[in-house]
């Protein structure tokens, strides 16, 4: 029994020493430390800072809500064509349960919501029911689901516990090393991501190369590939539970006295044929669709289908990877979901925010 | 429950342990670890606890009958018995849609219907486990146990529950016996010694590789000759490192509560022959195979030619005891002929320098994999195809998959097989013992990985 003991004292101690190391390092700046740069960016956490910093100033009366697909739409661009305050919290790899959490969040700060503008992802619903790892670790969010989840205090618990946990894999020790190296190379790395105090999405490096004309879009379009395949490879069915946070949503907005406004969220077309090729995301979409079409006869929300680009007017060259719409895409969305009239062609990688003039939209809305 | 689980580390193990600890009776410890083997049972799907429990509790009936009958014709009749009641068990969760839907490809007419029937994890295990207790105890070779609880903590140990080893109740017998005296310092030694070698094993060698090989062959169309070959050569390390990774923990954890389980692994890939890679490989299952099911069909004491048959029969069942798939049986008469022919050449064979003679039959043993973790035979066809150049694609082979292959031929071409190590049971090499399951709780963390012979 001693030998037992010891080996395991000194489990801990190496658990102690190494937790320790990583907490401070903080590569997925999960802690906020902030003395490293981060290798990873958490969209929630980021996103709920920035939204106080935002309702401060003024009440947030719109919510844009998706995953990192719809982080290009300019919430000014809302704001401007309906007059309200809008706020665009898409997140990362967002489900349905990243949707529901995040109005309810969003309203327990105050926030008047008026309108809900919600680009749906077919992989939101994921039959796998599992938590994104930024969700789930997530306290603040996971307690507004915990209707759905049981004890409030429980889940905030489990959500601290899974953050410390997670901690100890050989990822997250790749990571710190990768930060470490870094701070002594004194690297000072243009970031990946970077949001304005709006939501609004920049990628910093992909502007500048599009900027130089160095950006490969085949390149970056075939390297994401696999991941697609990966999340749809095992995604059989719509998940009934995330169809219901869904469902809630719309029921809970429009309790509120809100509007709600969901569209299906484009994918390249590469990505779509490789998808229904090699998976079930066509029969998926289709399940989707009449779901979405069903949820709009009960509830009166308005959907629409933009599962592919061309269907608000866009083309294959609008992206910046294989799901991802650049400036332009993400112009010609905002102004169709918007229902713009007539103008001028967006140019390509023009800043939003100096738009002029409308867009020129032809053809249906693509109502379901 | 799985062994590498936060649920198992930390929670099941520490829990039982201490209460093993703190129940000092012998009868509380069988009780406690019959309890906690139902559990560990009950966690994958409760409703097959009582399964298990019938199965257990026939057996050990039967085993007080055997003991209590006068004459051999009655021990005779309730050995039979039982191997009845068991193998229709096994054969009606295990093998009844098997036959039912390979008669409705051949005759529809007489095929039965298809039930929706959920295998029970481990069923295959455990019907050996009682089987081989009956057999013995109506051979004379062991003493039928009056003990209820003793016989239920041989059946449902969970360190060897749901994948093996296979343990005969002669073998732990003893362990059994005097489970209330304290196990000795060296055995926690061992058994953290064994477990972290395992973990490492299964964790850190295995599931890379499974990460790599898996995309690969769900895609086994666009393979290259090449990548066929990596596939097939990567899935024979990841299925010896899993599964010898498996027994090691089931012999860990086995020491930790004072219980020697018996050697399964014994450096397969370095055998001099198919006959020496089954006295190598899985050796509970092809020591239970050669004493319950050879040794039965008169073994080697019929003739050459009976002798042949008897080794394809016991080789062509113990495909099929590894699952209700035609693959499993082209594995198992793999084996079969190759050992007949080994066995026919041995003379020959012998003289062939020692390691052609070891890399020719880790070749032959590659190839039976194939059929063993292919799905289907056109799988496996399609596979093999692309190994001698059929059909070939243009997929690619991930660069670390060829760095692991190199270093896994390396290291079970020169490494110790676990039981060889002489784990040092001083104190000072705590930390030495602690830091490797650390590391492998790092690797093991996050990642959702399963045994491989759980699905037997």
């Amino acid at each position: 029994m001693h030998f037992l003991k010891v080996v395991l004292g000194w489990v801990i101690a190496f658990a102690v020493l190494l937790g320790g190391l990583l907490w401070y390092v903080d590569p997925r700046g999960q802690f906020g430390g902030g003395r490293f740069p981060t290798v990873t960016l958490d969209a929630r956490r980021q996103k709920m800072d920035l939204f106080r910093a935002f309702e401060e100033q003024a009440p947030v009366q719109g919510l844009i809500l998706g995953s990192s697909r719809s982080m290009k739409l300019d919430p000014a661009v809302f704001s401007e064509r309906t007059g309200l305050r809008f706020f665009n919290f898409t997140v990362d790899a967002a489900k349905a349960e990243d949707y529901l959490a995040i109005y309810r969040w969003a309203k327990a700060q105050g926030a008047p919501i008026r309108r809900v503008m919600l680009g749906l992802d077919v992989e939101a619903l994921h039959n796998d029911n599992a938590l994104f790892t930024n969700f789930r670790h997530n306290p603040d969010l996971r307690r507004m689901l915990s209707a759905e989840q049981g004890g409030a205090a429980l889940v905030g618990v489990e959500a601290n516990v899974s953050r410390f946990k997670d901690m100890f894999t050989v990822e997250y020790l790749r990571d710190t090393f990768k930060v470490v190296a870094a701070r002594a190379r004194s690297e000072q790395k243009v970031p990946f991501m970077q949001f304005t105090a709006n939501g609004y999405l920049h990628y910093p490096g992909r502007e500048r190369q599009r900027a130089a004309g160095t950006f490969d879009l085949t390149q970056e379009v075939s390297a994401c590939l696999p991941s697609y395949l990966n999340i749809y490879g095992g995604m059989q069915s719509l998940s009934p539970q995330r169809w219901g946070y869904l469902e809630t949503l719309v029921r809970e907005v429009q309790a509120d006295g809100g509007q709600v406004e969901i569209w299906i969220s484009p994918l390249h077309p590469a990505t779509t044929e490789l998808l229904a090729n090699q998976t079930r995301y066509t029969q998926l979409l289709g399940q989707t669709r009449a779901a979405l079409a069903s949820l709009g006869r009960r509830t009166g929300v308005t959907v629409r289908d933009y599962a592919s680009p061309e269907r608000f007017g866009s083309n294959a060259q609008d992206w910046y990877d294989c799901a991802h719409i650049d400036n332009r895409g993400a112009e010609l969305l905002s102004r169709r979901l918007l229902s713009e009239g007539k103008g001028d062609a967006p140019r390509s990688d023009r800043s939003p925010s100096s738009a002029s003039g409308p867009l020129t939209v032809k053809g249906n809305p693509n109502g379901l | 429950m799985v062994f590498n689980s936060d649920i198992f580390l930390f929670a099941f193990l520490p829990v039982v342990f201490a209460l093993f600890w703190l129940l000092r009776e012998k009868q509380a410890r069988y009780i406690l670890l019959t309890v906690s083997g139902y559990i560990f049972y009950g966690y994958w799907d409760w409703r097959f606890c009582f399964l298990m429990l019938f199965s257990s509790l026939v057996s050990f009936g039967s085993g007080l009958m055997i003991q209590r009958a006068q004459d051999q014709k009655t021990k005779r009749a309730w050995m039979i018995g039982t191997i009845c009641v068991d193998l229709a068990l096994l054969g009606f969760f295990k093998y009844y849609n098997f036959f039912a839907e390979s008669l409705h490809a051949v005759a529809p007419a007489f095929a039965p219907p298809l039930l929706n029937i959920i295998l029970p994890i481990g069923i295959s295990f455990y019907t050996f486990h009682t089987i081989s207790y009956v057999v013995d105890v109506a051979a004379g070779r062991v003493r039928a146990t009056s003990n209820i609880f003793e016989y239920l903590t041989y059946v449902s140990l969970f360190s060897q529950l749901v994948a093996g080893p296979i343990v005969r109740f002669r073998q732990i017998e003893a362990d059994l016996e005097r489970i209330d005296k304290p196990p000795q310092t060296d055995q926690m030694a061992l058994g953290v010694g064994f477990f972290a070698v395992g973990l490492i094993k299964k964790v850190v060698i295995a599931d890379t590789i499974a990460r790599m090989v898996d995309p690969m062959l769900a895609n086994h169309e666009n393979l290259s000759m090449l990548g066929a070959w990596m596939a097939a050569l990567g899935y024979t390390f990841q299925l010896y490192f899993d599964f010898s990774g498996y027994s090691d923990m089931a012999v860990g954890l086995g020491y930790l509560f004072g219980i020697r389980i018996p050697q399964n692994f014994n450096a397969p890939y370095k055998a001099l022959g198919i006959g020496d890679f089954w006295r190598r490989w899985h050796i509970s299952l092809s020591s239970w195979l050669r004493d319950y099911l050879y040794i039965s069909l008169g073994g080697n004491r019929k003739g050459p030619t009976r002798t042949n048959i008897n080794l394809i029969i016991v080789m062509l069942l113990g495909g099929l005891w590894h699952g209700a798939n035609w693959t499993f049986v082209i594995w198992g008469a793999y084996h079969g002929v190759l050992l007949v022919i080994d066995r026919a050449l041995q003379p020959w064979l012998t003289r062939w320098p020692p390691l052609l003679y070891r890399w020719s039959t880790f070749l032959l043993v590659i190839v039976g994999w194939v059929f063993f973790r292919s799905e289907s035979l056109p799988m496996a066809l399609d596979w093999l195809g692309k190994m001698v150049g059929v059909g070939t694609g243009t997929g690619d082979i991930p660069q670390t998959l060829m760095v692991m292959c190199v270093l896994c031929f390396v290291a079970v071409n020169t490494l110790p097989e676990t039981w060889d190590i002489r784990f040092p049971k001083t104190v000072r090499w705590a930390p030495v013992y602690a830091l490797g399951l650390f590391l492998a709780y790092l690797f093991m963390n996050g990642a959702n990985s399963t045994f491989l012979y759980y699905q037997f």
